[in-house]
């Protein structure tokens, strides 16, 4: 009798310490789950058809990418171990990492190892020109690729390049799922299941749009110390960052300006500055009879006071520019000074231009005594006011000119046809992302400047046209950058825009995450030396 | 030598007395204008509709009260009486936000965000008192402080006035880090925190009718809605879920709280409810796929309004419509649509959307492509929009005082200002109808909505609204 009431406690006890451990166990992977927030709904997972950034930060952390870009702009081995250069630039022979495993697929759950096929399926289907790629043109210079053995493969361009490892930071698809299929569409099984060779596996998705990844346990680089990460979609930015500071959230990887003071004056979070990669301008349709005249033009760089409008709306988180290239990029010419915000002279060249506010009602007009009344075509993209809100600001300066200006807001499909593809504008607002070799041909070539061209501000100068063919044409690094800093001096002083700034933008995490460190092309790239503590 | 030393006293005595006579008379003065002021008592009449402080803030009320003879007269229609910046000075490089009330209409508190501090700026509408509230930490600082870290900069924001309108609480960091709400009052300096906690508390909200805090806390996870009791000094929490509850609004009587909970894109209305024994569990006011963000329960009590997410097929953003409940009813994914008041408006997370004083109409803003953030308001009774012409842009922050100024900001060249409206829509002119209870039934954009649940999408189907829409066109006629 004793003796079954003793085993019968040993069994009680043992159930209650096998209970708390596994309670604890969830406890603590919940505790250990990385949560971050994003404003938009994903809902594919390769690395091709998606088209937001958003998108591309979760790809991140289920596909490697070939070849990866380190500090300072150089090219670090990824799923490929080296490389090099054949023909003067016009092919790469890569020899492929190993052992790398690709996420388990199927029922058995296999993990199948890397291999040159993959590479090779994977310029296949990017090149396809059926492929359902957002800017699929950027993948246009692949002529063919040679498998050579199990981890070597060549990869021919169509011409020698100056920078032959630039077009390899693409993402590596799987030859054993998608080795039959001819094109990359939306709605293909592997875009909603996608198998990647990344350090996070998808796991699921649920119906508002949540996404679990786990930690891929054979990864190549080594075992990430988050098992979990899940990301949620949230329709309100500023909700979201009041779910990190409440602490639903861990992570959010794009803070509001708005929200960055509050967040900056707790001390259990941490903002983390990124680079946009972007620049904002205000683009002058350059044939339009007022604005065909470079002194108005410039007269409206005058008017704008950039750094109020940066300081007012972003906070002043991000750098005023006075050319097409980053700042931090060595195209970047820092002896241009840019246009300081005065209104006097811009009132002088004005007059210059032979126009006179004859009539004394603050705007001027023209020698025949027609007012300026320029059409300012502003696109309006979803929930987002700011660009309404910097348009405004701006039509208020331009008016202190005597520049009259006539606001029109247009949905973003209906700013696409009427301003890229007519020209049927007189000053409008758009962002570039910086090109990483700083190639600026498309945006200020004449030959561009046709419907639908990437120079729809239709600026036509042979000197600036000449310089960017020698620039493109040229393999001489020292030559581009000294071509591009006269080019940087010739743009200011023409004004085709108005150059306006490149922005910082913020994540930003609680303390309890510990080694965060984002790049702002990779934003998990550092994931591996990220850990969850407790506080 | 003497006698003149006599003479001297008695001429010192004589001047003491009559500066202390002066000193009492200029007290008693300023005591009965400031008495006068207080707006809690003020009745209208015919041909006098606005008590002192609003005469003196707005110039052309009384030229008003001249021309408008009547009572009947000054309450007819929707009607902006004047309009003034908050601030004349346009050198300002800084914006002004989130204004805030006090229940009696007299004072009033704004934020202004200058460099990467938050400050509050504490007010009465004619300018007598001024206070500004930049909490700093009490130590003193350090000999290294801000020079081997990045100093933390004070935040102070979301100010809560009190039921009496002298004392107030808002959040503040104090410049440590660490945020949590603080007091003031009107009647001294002094500032106390009311929340130690290591971690974030914020959204203070006062009850309504007595000394009872509401805020919400991580303190216990992903935010949590506590009380505090001023009184007893203890605290409560209210809810106990894995969401984050958010923007608690309190029931006039003080017995409901209202907020919206949930996580990524799911937000629900919830409601807790003080009982004889205590607070209750909360109850789900919506329940529906969509996102219902910052409600606001109407000045009777009964309804609420907030603002609800609509996804569009085949794209990624969604669309905020205007939304109304009653808050003693549940509503389901059926009633969505029947809750919309007005489409696609802009969500203002700061103050929400408006209550006019009698509960009758909602001020908003609306998102329209083709100009710039105009504010509408809607007739809850006629079920009609009208858009309010202010000649500003860009507006935001709406809030309607107990005696009828509408304040919002709105965007003057680079930065956002804010405005003062006087209209005619104060409670001391426009009554709660229903003899306090507030308006049993709502005109909503597809139908008519009762406080007992029920919904007619075809007028002529209900009874309510055709004696109420035969009540309105007797009252136009007269």
């Amino acid at each position: 009798m004793r003796t079954l009431r003793l085993s019968l406690l040993i069994n009680s006890l043992l159930i209650v310490i096998i209970l708390s451990t596994l309670s604890a166990h969830a406890a603590e992977s919940q505790e250990k789950a990385l949560i971050y927030g994003e404003t938009a709904n994903i809902q594919s997972f390769d690395p091709y058809t998606i088209h937001d950034a958003a998108a591309h930060r979760l790809v991140d952390l289920i596909f490697d990418p070939l070849i990866s870009v380190g500090p300072g702009g150089t090219y670090e081995p990824a799923l490929a171990k080296s490389w090099s250069i054949e023909a003067g630039g016009s092919s790469v022979l890569i020899q492929l990492a190993e052992p790398v495993f690709w996420h388990p697929y199927g029922e058995k759950q296999i993990r199948r190892p890397l291999r040159a096929a993959d590479v090779a399926t994977t310029i296949r289907l990017i090149t396809n020109p059926k492929s359902e790629i957002p800017n699929q043109k950027r993948f246009d210079i692949f002529a063919s690729t040679e498998v050579l053995s199990q981890t070597a493969i060549r990869i021919r361009y169509r011409r020698a390049l100056s920078d032959p490892i630039r077009p390899l930071l693409f993402k590596v698809l799987p030859d054993h799922i998608l080795g039959k299929v001819d094109v990359l569409k939306r709605d293909d099984a592997f875009v909603k299941q996608p198998v990647g060779t990344g350090p996070y596996q998808f796991a699921k998705t649920n119906a508002q749009g949540e996404i679990l990844l786990q930690a891929n346990t054979s990864y190549w680089r080594g075992l990430v110390k988050i098992p979990q990460i899940v990301m949620k979609p949230y329709a309100d930015r500023t909700i979201m960052a009041q779910s990190l500071m409440y602490k639903a959230l861990d992570l959010v990887t794009f803070i509001s300006p708005k929200d960055t003071n509050e967040i900056r004056g707790d001390r259990q979070l941490r903002l983390i500055p990124y680079d946009a990669l972007s620049f904002s301008f205000l683009a002058l349709n350059n044939l339009h009879p007022v604005l065909k005249d470079r002194r108005v033009r410039q007269a409206i760089n005058y008017a704008i006071n950039r750094k109020e409008v940066l300081d007012a709306f972003f906070q002043g988180d991000g750098n005023l520019i006075s050319g097409p290239f980053s700042p931090t990029s060595w195209a970047y010419n820092l002896d241009v000074k840019g246009y300081r915000h005065d209104p006097e002279r811009a009132k002088n060249l004005l007059q210059a231009a032979g126009y006179q506010d004859s009539n004394q009602d603050g705007i001027f007009e023209n020698p025949q005594g027609k007012p300026i009344n320029l059409r300012f075509v502003v696109p309006v993209a979803g929930e987002s006011e700011m660009t309404k809100r910097i348009a405004l600001a701006m039509q208020s300066y331009l008016k202190k000119i005597g520049l009259g200006v006539e606001l029109t807001f247009l949905d973003w499909k209906v700013w696409k046809e009427q301003v890229l593809g007519r020209h049927d504008y007189e000053i409008t607002i758009a962002s570039w992302s910086f090109d990483d070799a700083a190639n600026i041909s498309s945006l200020f070539h004449s030959s561009a400047a046709k419907p639908w061209g990437n120079n729809f501000v239709l600026l036509k100068n042979q000197r600036i046209d000449s310089m960017l063919t020698e620039a493109e044409s040229t393999n001489d690094y020292d030559k581009r950058r000294t071509i591009y800093k006269a080019l940087h001096a010739m743009l200011a002083d023409e004004a085709p825009y108005v150059f306006l700034w490149t922005l910082k933008h913020h994540a930003a995490h609680r303390q309890e995450l510990k080694g965060v460190q984002v790049e702002p092309f990779a934003f998990f790239k550092h994931i591996l030396s990220w850990q969850k503590a407790r506080l | 030598m003497r006698q003149r030393f006599a003479h001297i006293i008695c001429i010192g005595f004589l001047f003491a007395w009559l500066t202390l006579t002066v000193a009492c008379t200029s007290l008693q003065n300023t005591w009965q204008q400031w008495s006068k002021s207080d707006p809690g008592t003020f009745q209208a009449i015919d041909g006098h509709y606005f008590p002192a402080m609003i005469h003196r803030t707005f110039a052309n009320a009384r030229e008003y009260e001249a021309k408008t003879s009547t009572l009947r007269q000054a309450q007819a229609g929707l009607q902006i009486l004047g309009m003034i910046p908050l601030n004349h000075n346009p050198h300002n490089h800084f914006s002004e936000s989130n204004l805030a009330w006090s229940k009696n209409g007299a004072f009033f508190s704004y934020e202004q965000l200058d460099q990467r501090q938050r400050l509050i700026h504490v007010r009465s509408l004619d300018k007598h008192f001024h206070r500004q509230l930049n909490t700093l930490p009490r130590e003193t600082k350090r000999f290294l402080d801000g020079m081997v870290a990045d100093s933390i900069v004070s935040y102070n924001s979301g100010l809560s006035w009190s039921h009496d309108s002298r004392k107030f609480a808002y959040m503040s960091n104090a410049g440590t880090g660490i945020y949590n709400i603080h007091l003031g009052s009107l009647d001294d300096d002094d500032i106390h925190v009311l929340t130690q906690s290591p971690n974030k508390d914020g959204y203070a909200a006062w009850s309504p009718k007595q000394d009872e805090l509401a805020f919400v806390s991580s303190r216990s996870g992903a935010g949590d809605i506590y009380v505090f009791n001023l009184s007893d000094e203890s605290l409560a929490r209210l809810t106990h879920s894995d969401d984050t509850d958010l923007f608690p609004d309190w029931s006039p009587e003080g017995l409901q709280l209202i907020f919206s909970s949930g996580h990524s894109k799911q937000r629900h209305l919830k409601k807790v409810t003080k009982a004889a024994t205590g607070w209750q569990s909360e109850e789900s006011l919506t329940h529906w796929f969509g996102n219902d963000l910052r409600p606001k329960v109407s000045p009777c009590g009964q309804w609420v309004a907030f603002y609800s997410s609509q996804s569009i097929p085949g794209q990624s953003d969604v669309v905020w419509n205007l939304h109304i409940i009653h808050s003693q009813q549940r509503y389901g994914p059926e009633d969505w649509s029947k809750t919309i008041l007005v489409r696609d408006v802009v969500v203002d997370l700061n103050t929400g959307p408006a209550w006019s004083p009698d509960a009758s109409k909602i001020f908003y803003v609306k998102r329209d492509q083709s100009s710039l953030n105009p504010i509408e308001v809607y007739d809850l009774i006629r079920g009609k929009r009208q858009r309010l012409k202010t000649g500003t842009q860009m507006n935001r922050d709406l809030i309607m005082s107990s005696l009828g100024v509408l304040s919002f900001r709105a965007q003057v060249g680079a930065w956002d200002r804010v405005f003062l409206a006087l209209t005619n829509q104060g409670g001391q002119l426009q009554k709660i109808p229903n003899q306090g209870k507030g308006l049993a039934f709502v005109q909503t954009a597809t139908g008519v909505l009762h406080q007992d649940g029920r919904w007619f999408a075809n007028q002529s189907e209900n009874p309510s609204y055709q004696a109420s829409q035969r009540h309105l066109s007797r009252k136009g006629a007269r």
